[in-house]
This record gives C-alpha cells, structure tokens and sequence, in this order.
C-alpha cells in the first residue's frame, strides 16, 4: 500500500478530527457554556466596579480559555483512548507526525470557535468595545489558540496515559505557555483600548515566534511521544 | 575513588561555604545603597546560578535519552558550525565594512576630568570645551538632556581647550573643584564682553561658586597638570576651537544639538548590537557544539535518564532556595515580598514547570514511557527559559522598570565567585547521590517489575 503524502495524511485526518467534533456536538456545547460560566466567574469574583472588569477584560478572556483549553485537549485524546483507536491509527501507514498537526490543528480550530464565541459575551460582560475592530481581534485570537494548542497536544498525548491526568496537564503545560499568554493578554488589549504606541506588531511577533518555536518542536517530538514503549 | 569523593566533597564543600560566609558576611563592604541586606546576593545569586546549570545538565541528558551519542555528536557539532559560519560570515559582510567606514580617533582617559553618567559607559561621549566658544550656550544642558535619554549606557566627560583665553579654561577646571563646572560653563558662555579678570569674578559669583576658595585655586593652580594634558590630547587630535565633540572617539560634526547627537548615538549602539549579534551566534554555535560532546559522554540511555532525574531534582531544590532568598531580599529593598522582576519570575515559573516534570515522572510507572516522555518535556521546558525570561522584561518595561545593581564593587565579586564554587561542590555532590539512587530504583524496578499494572495496561 502506498504510504500517503503529508499535506495528504494531515488533510484526512484533520477531517477525521473535525467529523468527531461535529459529530459529538454536546462536548462542543458542555466546552462553549464552561467557558462562558468562566467568565461570568470572572465578574463575580471582581466586579460589579465595570471599570476594573474593562481593564482587565482581555486577561479574563484568555483566562477563560485557557481553562477551557484544558479540558479540550485532554478529551480529544480521551476518545483515541475509547477502543484503542490511537494504535488503529499507529498502525496505519502514516506519518506520526501528520498526527501531530492534525490533532493539533484541529484542537486550534476548535479553540479559536470558542474563543471567537466569546467575544460577545466578554464585550458584553465587561462592557467593552473593540477599539481597532474584528479583523485585528480575529488575528489575536488564532494565533493565542494554535500556540496553546502546540505544545498542549504534545501535553495532552502525555498525560491522558500518566496517572493523575487531569492535574497532570494544566501543570505541565500553564507555566510553558506563560510567554504566549503575556503577547496573546497584552495584543487582546491593545486591540481593546486602542494602540497609541504601536505595540501591537511585536506582541505578536511574540505569539508568531512562540508558534514557530513549538509547532516546530511538537512536530520533531511527538512521534516519540506516541511510539509505543 | 568513590569512597574518596564520597568523604572529600561533603567536607570541601562545608569548609568553602564556611570560608564563603565570612567572605560574605564579615570581609565584603556592605553595599552603598542597599547595605547589609545586599549580602543575601551571595547566597542567593549562586543558588539560582546552580539551578540554572542543573538545568542545563538535565536538558543535555534529555537529549541523550532521546538521541544516540554518534547522531547527537553529529546534529550538535552540525549545528554549532553552522552558527560559527553565520556569525564570522555576518562579521566580514556587515559588521566590518560597516566599522571601517567609521573613523574613530584615540582617546585616552584622564583622572579627575569634569563627568557624569554610568560607570561602564557602551557611550562615551568626550566634549572639548573652552572660551571664546560659539554655540557653548546651553551645551551642559543638552548633555545632560542626553544622559538622562540613554541613562546607563553613556558616559560624558569634559575636556578643556586653552585658546585663545587660557584663563578661562582654568577657572572652569577650578570650578569643578567645587562640582560647579556646567555653572559656570553656562554662566561663561552667556556672557557677551571680553572674559577679563573682574568679568570672570562677575560671572563666577553669578553661578554660585565659592568665590574666594575659587580664587586661591586659580593662584596655587591645583589643575594645571589636568590643563596641560586637555591642551596636549586636543593638539594631538588637531582640535583647534571649541566644542568639539567625540561619541566613542567619532569626531561628531555639526553644531551640538540633541537631535543630532541622537542619530549619532543610536547609530554608534546599532553598530555594537550587530557586534553583540556576531559573538551571540559564534558563543551560541560553541555551546552547542559542547554540550552535544558533554551528552556524549553518556553512554547509556539508563544513565541519561537517571542524571535527568537527578539534575531536575537538585535544580529545583536550589532553585527554590534561590527563589525564596530572592523574595526575602526584595522585601526590604522594595518595600514588597515579590517584585515582577524578570529574572525573579522566570526562576519562578521554571519551578513550577521542573516540579511538573517531576510529577510526570512520579504519574508513570512503564520505565521507557517514563524515560522518553520526561525527555521530551525536559526540552520542551528548557526551550521555555530564554523566551520567558525575554517575554516578562518586555512585559515589565511597559510599567516601570525596576533598577537591579549593575555596577559590583571587586570584593563582592570576590565573595560571589567563591560562593558560587562552593554551592558548586554541592551541586555536584548532590546530583552525583541523587544520580546513584536513580540507578538503584531502575535497576530494582526491572529486577521485580511493579505488581500492579499501570492504568493504561488495564485499558488496553
């Protein structure tokens, strides 16, 4: 049997991961109401001073998608677990590595839905108004998901085989992504309240290296992680 | 040799730490701003220093857990030439053209001249002055203007042109016996007449100098040796009026105004980054290629995994130690526990990443899923460090920067080096015992295989 292309094994098995996502909606709407409780947390927990919720609206925001993050990633390889089918997919002829992108594309794809669902309830929320538009945000938001969701596969590959996994992989993986958070907070903001001072460009060169670095370095290393021991 | 080792590194390292206390402790002066509170420094710089090489060590046996030795030799050593001939090559096409199209002249310093500004200048600005001057009104003023834009990095320092009224260059060295030199420098220059004897009283007095402590100064002529060397060096450099103005021995022409200098000392800065680029990519190219030889060493992959225990575990133990020393001594020095400092943070946040490499190892019991998935995020981590680091000084320099001591006195040098050898024995001591029982748990570990299975046994 031939052995498939890259770009051609990423291409289906992204597929794959998306029609288990669409497939399985509920977990897609349990994630999208999780986060939207993490940020009417938020506001409990420091408001109802709106000023305070505006300034800080872009760290809430990430935050919130952090945690949900979290349980995403875990849950998609919780279900390669149900019936071995991550050593069906060991087994086939492809890549390990085109396994990596397209899990960690399709967790990046699933992380940007969510975000791009909350911004309305965090302009909402928090009263606040996108100072340089939807296209900016847009940007943001994509970039913070797929630099979370690099080094997070590789994570979530680890841990849902450890003990212990659910406190596993927020401990292994929030103190990496503290760089991306800082760039992804901090762009959120500016595009918030305005750039007067033009930083936008290098929090997002930033988020931009962050993702070369680990998109780079999950593709290198997972195929280790997931070889069979 | 072990038995040896075993006895002689305990008592080394106890002896070093004790001579390290009284260096630190008794014989080092206290600090000048910040007193007896700066000593914490000697024990707490070397125990993040220790942490940092223990991460270090287990980032290279990580590696090696994950690599064979001959591809590892092979993928470092690439590695590290390639980055010896980016930077030689960046040196010969941008650095050095861009240097010899620079004329700089010699000048060497002199002891006592009037100047301001850091002590470890990457800026030396050297101004010649004197009277008559045209356009030296205001010229101290812009100076300082320029220190406080490039405040750490440039030095300024004044040197004096005889001319044609030899008299007033002395009485501006005289003021400066009394820290008044930029007074009357600008008192000088805004004066329109002749700058005869009762004029330059006139204007002595107008900028506050001690007029008769002034006067017997011009009449002993305590500078006069000062006043003779400006003369020689600006005869020597072919300055014949005032101001006349060098950025790093650059002659800078034009009149002396803030704009321009800026341009100049941006582009003299530009040029030492792209120096600082070179020496990073050759530094960066022989750590690379060392470190892949040090992996080398280790032959087998149980041995890697047992020294990336090892390491990763005293790294924390000193890490933390340096972590809380350093919020100790942040607290009386900044009035807070803990300061957003980058160095600070990132040694913070390090913790925290190493204690979940550590819990990773304790959550996994198959002994090569452990090994490989514990490299993997050992390097994952370790990738982490300088990009953390670099992301929160970036962070903070949007709010206020936090002034760190830059300029060490020698004796604290001195104790630090000391301290830092010391907390070396035991960092070795400790990751070589450590290391020892790594062994020993794997080997028992295979000899009588854990009896209850891992989860992930049961699933499958």
């Amino acid at each position: 049997m031939k052995r498939p292309s890259l770009p051609r094994a990423v291409w289906v098995l992204l597929g794959k991961e998306l029609a288990l996502e669409w497939r399985t909606r509920a977990r897609l709407n349990a994630l999208l109401f999780f986060s939207f409780a993490t940020l009417l947390l938020f506001s409990f927990a420091l408001g109802p001073d709106t000023r305070q919720l505006q300034r800080g609206a872009g760290g809430y925001l990430w935050l919130g998608i952090l945690f949900s993050s979290v349980l995403a990633l875990g849950e998609s390889f919780r279900v390669e677990g149900e019936n071995a089918a991550l050593d069906g997919l060991r087994l086939a002829p492809v890549d390990a590595r085109a396994l990596f992108l397209a899990k960690a594309l399709g967790n990046a794809a699933l992380l940007s839905l969510l975000s791009a669902v909350l911004v309305a309830p965090m302009c909402a929320l928090y009263d606040v108004s996108l100072a340089l538009g939807l296209g900016p945000l847009a940007g943001v938001l994509v970039m913070g998901c797929l630099a979370i969701s690099a080094p997070g596969t590789v994570y979530a590959a680890i841990s849902s085989n450890a003990r212990a996994r659910d406190v596993l992989l927020p401990l292994l993986l929030f103190p990496l992504l503290v760089p991306a958070l800082l760039a992804a907070v901090k762009s959120t903001q500016l595009v918030i309240g305005g750039d007067p001072m033009n930083q936008l460009g290098s929090w997002l060169g930033l988020l931009g290296g962050f993702n070369l670095i680990y998109w780079g370095l999950g593709f290198l290393l997972f195929p280790r992680v997931i070889e069979d021991g | 040799m072990r038995k040896v080792l075993g006895v002689g590194l305990p008592v080394v390292g106890v002896g070093m730490l004790a001579v390290g206390a009284w260096l630190g402790l008794k014989w080092a002066q206290p600090e000048q701003y910040m007193g007896d509170v700066q000593r914490i420094m000697y024990v707490h710089v070397p125990a993040v220093w220790m942490a940092l090489l223990a991460m270090v060590l287990n980032f290279v046996s990580s590696v090696r857990r994950l690599m064979d030795r001959k591809p590892l030799l092979f993928v470092g050593g690439a590695l590290g030439l390639l980055a010896v001939v980016a930077g030689v090559g960046y040196q010969l096409a941008v650095v050095s053209p861009a240097n010899a199209r620079v004329e700089r002249r010699e000048i060497p310093p002199r002891d006592g001249t009037p100047a301001f500004g850091t002590l470890n200048p990457r800026l030396t600005l050297v101004a010649w002055t004197g009277m008559p001057c045209g356009g030296c009104a205001g010229l101290t003023g812009t100076l300082q203007h320029l220190e406080e834009i490039y405040r750490g990095k440039l030095r300024v320092e004044y040197r004096v042109l005889p001319g044609a009224q030899p008299a007033a260059a002395g009485a501006l060295l005289a003021a400066h016996a009394q820290g008044k030199f930029a007074a009357l420098h600008e008192a000088m220059a805004a004066e329109t007449g002749p700058l005869d004897a009762p004029a330059l009283e006139r204007v002595a007095s107008a900028a506050g100098l001690n007029v008769p402590a002034w006067q017997a100064a011009l009449s002993q002529r305590p500078f006069a040796q000062g006043l003779e060397a400006d003369a020689a060096q600006a005869a020597g450099l072919g300055i014949s009026s005032a101001p006349a103005l060098f950025l790093n021995g650059r002659p800078l022409a034009g009149p002396a105004q803030i704009a321009t200098l800026r341009v100049a000392a941006d582009d003299e800065l530009a040029l030492q980054d792209r120096g600082a680029v070179v020496k990073y990519l050759v530094g960066m190219g022989l750590v690379a290629a060392l470190l892949s030889a040090l992996g080398a060493f280790i032959r087998t992959d149980a041995q890697a995994d047992a020294l990336a225990e090892a390491s990763a575990e005293v790294g924390v133990l000193f890490g933390a130690v340096g972590v809380l020393l350093g919020a100790i001594w942040a607290k009386p020095t900044w009035g807070v526990w803990w300061d957003w400092d980058p160095r600070l943070t990132s040694a913070a946040i390090l913790l925290v990443a190493y204690s979940g490499y550590l819990a990773l190892r304790k959550f996994v019991d198959d002994t090569e899923r452990r090994a490989v998935w514990s490299a993997v995020v050992a390097i994952i981590s370790f990738v982490d460090v300088p990009i953390i680091y670099y992301s929160v000084r970036w962070w903070r320099s949007l709010h206020q920067v936090q002034s760190t001591p830059k300029d060490v006195a020698p004796d604290m040098v001195v104790a630090l080096r000391w301290n830092s050898f010391a907390f070396l024995v035991f960092l070795v001591l400790f990751t070589w015992r450590r290391y020892e029982l790594s062994r020993a748990q794997l080997e028992s570990e295979q000899l009588a295989p854990p009896d209850v299975p891992a989860a992930a046994e049961v699933k499958a």
